[in-house]
């Protein structure tokens, strides 16, 4: 028997490096084995194809998929949680080979169930995946390590105390976030040095609640890394709370807390685990056991079950996000959700309309009255701010955010980077905002702080443009009155900065808290400037280098743009070929609220589109240097 | 873990306690979660050794002759 394993060349990284690691094994065991990329080979007797179905089917042209002879001769191996997607086209595409292998034994089950005679294809330790070393330094404390979804962010929001209490890095395997399909855990050769380095990956799923991720435990394992995963089934021979840890959705932050505060139990936990792995669970058995089916198809007798067991209920694909424990607090929107384009364009355009007459009912009677209407005079300097010379100014556009803004200066106060002032412009606020600064900052008179207030309202983007004129720092960070910083924010981008100097800016991810519930994440992404195109993943809070943002035409200030001067902005570095520095951690929170400028703004959005288009048409058209 | 750590007076050990009794509670659950897809797993194989009886009873190939066959172990 040969065993020739067929990929696409768009496959996923995961699928060649598994490949390669199977070759090895099989060659061991004195199997031949080749490895064909895009089409099959030519059938000859003997030959056995190995495939994993939606990895090739998914990424290939209908002309190089087999023939009905190579099917008879195919094994399909599936990698996918049931229930997923990828499982689905597992299944359609896999009951039509000679024989089905699975990693998983639920997958197995579920494959039975449904009458395919699947086996289980055991994976485990090989010397290539192997990156254990017991005392090597570990500076990730947590580690999540997954392509991004909606309902993993959700989960990750919610340990926020958790993940910012340590070191934790929110990251993705290098190919997951530049690839149009997110797989879960497509993972690349380079990306074990950073599992390596990290004491704890916690592993929050995709979707699937029953399943045990073997591919990325083992990796885990092999780096020597503590295995902390959301609870599933099938980890025979391995034991929760011996080899590794499980623990419900909402309870794997507090498990991580309770597993870092003793580093003897996981140090035990992943010798344990690496010990069993390197004795009963060898990649060799996997190899042996394709081997052993392979032998059975190459000689026209492979396994067979029938008809299903059950009638097949379809699955159901619905996000799962609406289930009962993630439930998250729908807030009042402004408009109904399914309100017609129409209506909500001309809901926002009398929105607009109404804060643009209110700007000029402000000029008209402030001039009147003999005030500069664009005067911004200084009305609080606190005791510090004429001794620092800060490498920092942390910039704050106020509007009516009084309750807020004192939650943001002591997020300020609580920084672990001292060398930043704050420059907080209030934009004609009609509640006591400015009045809350002051009082605050009698109160930390050690906080370098300077307040302005503008006589007459003139918007979000015409106060960041100001301050970035007179802010004293090197660096520049935008924060928005509502949002509040981590304690390690300021310093953990300007080290970012100071390690790419060519960056105009770096960011951090945002945990968003929508009425005080937790609801995601944002900014969580690589700097992707194609993405933009798309959607803006970016929120506005970032540290920029003060100059180069102001050479650059710092922000836009038309009514058209209203709320998206920052997707302006990241679409002109993105046409320009600057790019951002991305802090794979969570440094700040941003709220969401009915008093948002964004209700307004994402009333409606394709003529904000439109206007994006017309002024970035080399990023539209996919044209980018 | 709030009300707790309200009444108790000294609010982070009381938090170690309770987080580490939350993090064993999990561990053992998961372990019932283990077995229970033991289970599964045996009661689908008995299941198949079932099917696998009724398709070769005498009775149901004499249906099949006369055209007359109905899955029966369908529910």
């Amino acid at each position: 028997v040969k065993i020739c394993f067929v990929d696409s060349s768009r496959s996923n990284p995961f699928v060649r490096h598994l490949f390669a690691a199977l070759e090895t094994e099989l060659a061991a065991l004195g199997v031949e084995t080749e490895h064909e990329q895009d089409g099959f080979p030519r059938h000859s007797a003997g030959l056995v194809y190995v495939v994993i179905p939606n990895e090739y089917y998914e990424n290939t042209v209908h002309e190089l998929h087999p023939t009905s002879k190579q099917l008879r001769n195919t094994i399909a191996l599936s990698l996918a949680p049931p229930g997923l997607l990828t499982a689905e086209s597992d299944y359609e595409y896999g009951r039509n080979c000679a024989a089905m292998m699975d990693v998983s034994p639920v997958g197995v089950v579920d494959l039975w169930r449904r009458g395919v005679a699947a086996q289980r294809l055991t994976l485990g330790w090989t010397a290539a995946w192997d990156n254990y070393d017991a005392g090597r330094e570990r500076p990730i404390d947590i580690l999540s390590f997954n392509s991004g979804s909606r309902r993993r962010e959700l989960l990750l929001g919610r340990y926020a105390e958790v993940l910012t209490a340590h070191n934790a890095r929110i990251d993705r395997p290098a190919r997951a976030h530049s690839a149009a399909r997110a797989p879960d855990w497509g993972l690349g050769p380079g990306d074990f040095e950073l599992i390596g380095s990290a004491k704890l990956m916690l592993n929050a799923r995709h979707q699937s609640p029953e399943y045990f991720d073997w591919l990325l435990a083992i990796q885990a394992i092999c780096s020597g890394t503590l295995w902390l995963t959301e609870h599933g089934a099938g980890q025979k021979p391995l034991v929760a709370g011996e080899h590794f840890f499980a623990a419900s959705p909402k309870n794997l932050g507090l498990a991580a807390n309770a597993l870092l505060r003793d580093s003897a139990r996981i140090s035990q936990a992943t010798t344990d685990a690496y010990e069993l792995l390197r004795s009963e669970m060898l990649l060799a058995t996997g190899a042996q056991e394709m081997a052993e089916l392979a032998e059975l198809v190459a000689t026209g007798a492979p396994p067979r079950l029938g008809r299903p067991l059950h009638r097949i209920r379809k699955p159901d694909f619905t996000d799962e996000i609406t289930e009962g424990d993630l439930a998250t607090h729908e807030p009042e929107k402004l408009h109904a959700s399914f309100a017609p384009t129409v209506e909500r364009a001309e809901l926002k355009r009398k929105a607009l309309n109404k804060i643009v007459s209110g700007r000029k009912r402000a000029h008209k009677k402030a001039a009147a009255a003999g005030i500069d209407p664009d005067a911004s005079p200084e009305i609080h300097r606190s005791p510090s701010y004429a001794k620092a010379q800060p490498r920092v100014t942390v910039c704050v556009p106020l509007y009516n955010h009084a309750h807020e803004m004192e939650e943001a200066l002591a997020s300020l106060v609580n920084q672990d980077y001292k060398d930043f002032d704050v420059l907080v412009q209030d934009d004609c606020s009609t509640d006591n905002s400015a009045d809350t600064v002051i009082s605050f900052s009698k109160k930390h008179p050690e906080l370098p702080l300077r307040l302005l207030r503008r006589e007459a309202n003139a918007g979000l983007p015409a106060g960041r443009n100001r301050m970035l004129q007179i802010a004293r720092g090197e660096f520049v960070l935008a924060l928005d009155a509502d949002n509040a910083l981590y304690p390690r924010c300021i310093s953990t981008l300007t080290a970012a900065l100071d390690d790419d100097p060519d960056a105009l800016f770096a960011y951090g991810i945002l945990e968003i808290r929508d009425h005080g519930k937790p609801d995601g994440l944002l900014s969580a992404r690589f700097w992707e400037p194609e993405i933009l195109a798309h959607f803006n993943p970016f929120d506005a809070l970032a540290l920029f280098r003060r100059e180069r943002l102001i050479d650059f035409g710092g922000y836009v200030e038309e009514v058209e743009l209203f709320g998206w001067e920052d997707y302006d902005l990241y679409c002109r570095c993105a046409e320009n070929g600057e790019h951002g520095v991305h802090v794979p951690q969570m440094l700040a929170r941003y709220r969401r609220g009915e008093e948002s400028m964004l209700s307004i703004t994402n009333l409606e959005t394709d003529g904000m589109y439109a206007r994006l288009e017309e002024r970035h048409p080399k990023l539209f058209a996919g044209r980018l240097p | 873990v709030g009300n707790v750590r309200a009444v108790s007076g000294d609010k982070d050990t009381r938090a170690a306690e309770l987080e580490e009794a939350l993090l064993e509670c999990e561990q053992r659950l998961a372990r019932i979660g283990e077995l229970e897809l033991e289970l599964r797993e045996m009661s689908l194989r008995n299941e198949h050794l079932a099917r696998r009886l009724v398709h070769r009873s005498p009775l149901k190939l004499a249906r099949k002759a006369a055209g007359r066959l109905r899955p029966r172990n369908r529910p």
